[in-house]
């Protein structure tokens, strides 16, 4: 009786220990992502790429961590000005999404996050890059589309895209704001596997439709 | 008891924690603060990014001993064991600046680089479609860049003093035999490939790697993109030469064919000769690429074209009198290559086979010429990254090569199995100083011989955006086929370079500049006794040996600027060249007709937003060249005027229910200055013919459509 007692209450304290630790780690993430914007000041968002490699380097089984430090270092790539500094934040969030590949190859979030770091290559030198990265963009959210056609932001970063391309190549905002309405729609029905799940493009799209009718 | 005391060991981390506070810096190597490192205790979420002067501090309740980790990008991570045994505790890190494209040296002498790659390139690959004066044509556009002298009547690239036969052109690694395209006499034909083929081009004007082989002067490196579109779709180009049209095969494919024929271009053109039959030609291509397995990748790229020009020329041979010039050319080429790597790229294999045929016949007057070529080559190269900071490669090649030539009724056939050995070491001996090291070995059947040649290059990084660089090496080459026609007795040409180059990139900014030494031994002369035959196309029926020897030396500086004005982009290249040989007939050592003293180019790129419109210029000078003059009593010292071209360019941007058209237009030698690239000679020398270009002011205009190919900026678009 007594050992059993031992194992129940042994049993009992691990488990809440791992609640806790679990809750410890959703309450991080949260706090963390509720501060990512894209209109946080780039020292801020420096600190919460920060926060979430340190998290990742605490849970080691959790995908999430590296994906929002990815998709930090990506904002904080287009924040930035100088083009070297850009690629360096970029070459970060690369391999922040390889360990996201690792554990998540076949997500549409995986894909989502390659085609905003794709993008992000290339509007680091568009008229020299674009022979590599427009296809590598397109091809990821072709990938991510083929996963989870209802995925928000493989629409919105194809209106942003689209809205940032010159009207002579193809872009403007008669070609872009049928696609972030689209991803308008699908952001109004969009649920989140979890409060720490990607969420992100929201405010974004919602701003460049704002646009549109102007 | 038990329980209670594994209880508390279990619950104790919960209660009375100790919390320990991290204060202190992180640095560069030099005690610069790094403002934004992640400092943290390895296993927990306790950490904190530096402020804006480098410190930290933050508090943990890790008790006994951590390990705080420090990173930063663009510097190497940092981990250390630390006893957690007081209420604080002090740290400063210093941090090891990273390899990066910035900071690392790069062996840059001797070449010119279009790349995307790269990031600290000169040129970009666009800029082959967007100068002006280029017409879309590599070699047009190399011949820009400092270290090309320019040479109107003839194709090729001709490199500080080097003749044309001194560059080899390479894709993907694979000796091309036929670059360009069948021309006529004192006609310099374009380069057969479209420059949109190559996600990179390199063009060395000396001391290249030790994989290259068989080039004096210079190599031009093409290497094909590895990408071919995410859309399936077709492009349709129409212009005053021909129609183009090519489909493109999601990821796989690209298929291609064209009608090429000058008429109408000839037709809006004054032009100095008269044509017979203004080219006319039908090609087709195809590349096709697979990824084999994880990390490998398949490419083919096969061309065939067909074909046929002819034209009236002056028979300099003889009595001036104009005769019919026809030629009708045959080619194909096909390039298979595989590459792939393992062990997380540390291993990486290249390999390659190519075959190339050509074939030329030509009627001169009465007179039937046929020239054929055909070369088999294989090649492999095998590359391991031994740490971070050294690559050993090494490689061979083999090649077999045969050359037929009838000029009437005589035949004369050449076959050679050439083969080469290769290895080369790279070594980062810190990141300021990079070292390269190589050696080749080639030989060749034809003729018998064997040789060993040494690579050397250097760089040093001067401060933040500036370097320095060195090259040195021994290049050998197999004759012309002309002597080994007749003396398969010959040993190999040989040059010697060394090359010193500076360079600064600073926020698309380039400044270059870069002084050489280059000397030549072992060119073939001919042992011709009397008048000296200036003929550029004669056969020598003279004895020959390897006794002619030259040099060359000069300064090449290039300035670019894509940063200072907006929507421009300029660059200005200079080079001085002082050369001088013996060799071929000439019968005493001077300055050879292909060199000029002083070359200059202009270049400038303008976008203008409201008109959706890229206009360029350019503007080409070049001091006058020598020629020979039966009349003058000293060989090759007279000078003809120097050489002027402006050229205007436009291209006009649009889409039509997104689907690509851009419109160009092109204007070269706007102010029609009337260049002359030499002169010839009746025999008895009495009268006196300017070799001229073919027109003196030519215009050209086009539209290209992309059809289904959402998104993908045309090649000409920018």
């Amino acid at each position: 009786m007594k050992r059993i007692l031992l194992l129940l209450t042994l049993a009992l304290t691990v488990g809440a220990g791992a609640r806790a630790q679990n809750e410890k780690y959703v309450k991080a993430m949260e706090a963390a992502i509720a501060k990512v914007k894209f209109m946080a000041p780039k020292e801020e968002l420096q600190q919460l790429a920060g926060q979430f490699e340190r998290i990742g380097s605490a849970e080691t089984g959790e995908w999430l961590p590296a994906y929002w430090a990815a998709y930090t270092y990506a904002i904080l790539s287009v924040k930035e000005t100088e083009a070297a500094k850009k690629d360096a934040y970029l070459d970060k969030a690369g391999e922040l999404l390889k360990a996201v590949s690792k554990q998540q190859a076949d997500s549409d979030e995986t894909m989502v996050l390659a085609a905003q770091i794709a993008g992000a290559r290339l509007s680091v030198d568009p008229e020299n890059r674009w022979q590599q990265y427009v296809p590598e963009f397109q091809g990821y959210l072709e990938k991510a589309k083929g996963k989870n056609p209802d995925n928000p932001r493989i629409y919105a970063l194809q209106g942003q895209s689209l809205f940032y391309t010159p009207e002579q190549y193809g872009g403007g905002k008669t070609a872009a704001c049928p696609m972030l309405k689209q991803a308008a729609e699908k952001f109004a029905t969009f649920k989140p596997a979890s409060t720490i799940h990607p969420n992100w493009g929201q405010d974004t799209n919602q701003y460049l439709l704002s646009q549109c009718s102007q | 008891m038990k329980l209670v005391l594994l209880l508390s060991a279990l619950l104790l981390p919960a209660f009375g924690r100790a919390q320990t506070t991290l204060t202190g810096q992180v640095t560069d190597r030099r005690g610069n603060a790094l403002p934004g490192a992640n400092v943290y205790i390895k296993g927990t979420y306790d950490g904190v990014n530096t402020d804006s002067t480098g410190h930290f501090r933050f508090q943990t309740e890790q008790r006994d001993t951590a390990t705080v980790a420090v990173s930063f990008i663009g510097y190497e991570p940092h981990q250390q064991k630390i006893r957690l045994d007081q209420p604080a505790l002090q740290l400063t890190f210093r941090l090891e600046e990273a390899a990066n494209l910035l900071n690392t040296v790069v062996i840059t002498a001797g070449t010119f680089e279009a790349s995307d790659e790269k990031r600290l390139t000169v040129l970009k690959p666009m800029d082959i479609y967007t100068t002006a004066g280029g017409g879309a044509d590599i070699n047009a556009v190399m011949n820009l860049l400092p270290g090309a002298s320019r040479v109107g009547e003839t194709e090729g690239l001709f490199v500080r003093g080097g003749s044309a036969g001194e560059t080899k052109t390479l894709i993907d690694g694979m000796v091309v035999q036929n670059p360009f395209f069948a021309s006529g006499p004192d006609i310099a034909a374009r380069n057969r490939f479209p420059a949109f083929l190559f996600r990179g081009t390199a063009f060395s004007t000396g001391g290249y790697s030790a994989q290259y082989g068989q080039a004096l002067s210079s190599v031009l490196l093409l290497n094909t993109t590895d990408k071919t579109g995410v859309n399936n779709g077709m492009n349709i180009n129409a212009n005053l030469a021909g129609v183009a049209v090519s489909g493109y095969v999601k990821d796989k494919l690209i298929v291609g064919a064209q009608y090429t024929n000058l008429r109408p271009f000839i037709g809006l053109t004054k032009m100095n000769v008269r044509w017979l039959h203004p080219a006319e030609a039908v090609g087709g291509s195809v590349i096709y690429k697979g990824e084999v397995g994880r990390n490998g990748l398949f490419k083919n790229y096969t061309t065939y074209g067909d074909s046929y020009t002819a034209m009236e020329f002056r028979d300099f041979t003889s009595d001036y009198r104009p005769v019919a010039y026809k030629v009708r050319n045959r080619n194909f080429f096909t390039t298979n290559t595989y590459q792939t790597s393992w062990a997380e790229g540390a291993w990486k294999l290249q390999t390659g086979a190519s075959y190339s045929y050509n074939r030329d016949r030509i009627g001169i007057d009465t007179t039937d010429v046929e020239r054929t070529d055909e070369r088999l080559q294989g090649r492999v190269i095998l590359s391991r990254m031994v740490s971070k900071d050294v690559t050993v490669m090494a490689g061979g090649e083999l090649h077999g090569y045969q050359y037929e030539n009838r000029y009437g009724s005589r035949q004369q056939t050449l076959t050679d199995v050439y083969s080469a050995v290769f290895t080369e070491a790279e070594v980062y001996v810190s990141r300021k100083l990079a070292v390269r090291l190589g050696f080749r070995g080639e030989g060749s059947s034809l003729i018998g011989r064997f040789n060993v040649a040494p690579r050397l290059s250097m760089a040093y990084k001067t401060g933040a955006y500036g370097q320095v660089s060195l090259a040195a090496g021994q290049f050998f080459q197999t004759p012309d086929n002309k002597y080994l026609l007749t003396n398969r007795s010959l040993g190999f040409e040989q040059a010697r370079h060394l090359i010193l180059n500076y360079q600064v990139i600073r926020n698309e900014r380039t400044f270059r500049v870069e002084g050489y030494f280059k000397k030549y031994l072992n060119l073939v002369r001919e042992r011709a006794a009397g008048r000296f035959d200036p003929n550029p196309y004669r056969y020598p029926g003279s004895s020959t040996d390897n006794g002619g020897h030259g040099y060359a030396q000069g300064i090449d500086l290039f300035w670019r600027d894509r940063k200072s004005f907006k929507n421009i982009d300029y660059w200005v290249s200079y080079s001085y060249l002082d050369t001088k040989r013996v060799f071929a007939n000439y019968p005493v050592k001077t300055m050879p007709t292909f060199a000029s003293t002083h070359t200059a180019s202009f270049v400038y790129k303008h976008y203008v937003s409201f008109l959706k419109s890229n206009l360029g210029a350019s503007w080409a000078v070049a001091s006058g060249r020598p020629y020979y003059n039966p009349q003058s009593e000293t060989f090759l010292t007279d000078r003809t005027k120097p050489f002027s071209s402006l050229a205007l360019s436009a291209s006009y941007i649009t889409t039509i229910k997104r689907n690509f058209f851009v419109i160009y237009a092109s204007l070269d030698n706007v102010l029609g200055t009337r260049n002359i690239y030499g002169y010839r000679y009746s025999p008895d020398g009495s009268r006196k013919y300017p070799i001229i270009p073919p027109s003196y002011r030519t215009f050209f205009i086009g539209v290209s459509m992309n059809i289904g190919r959402n998104l993908a900026v045309p090649e000409e678009a920018k």
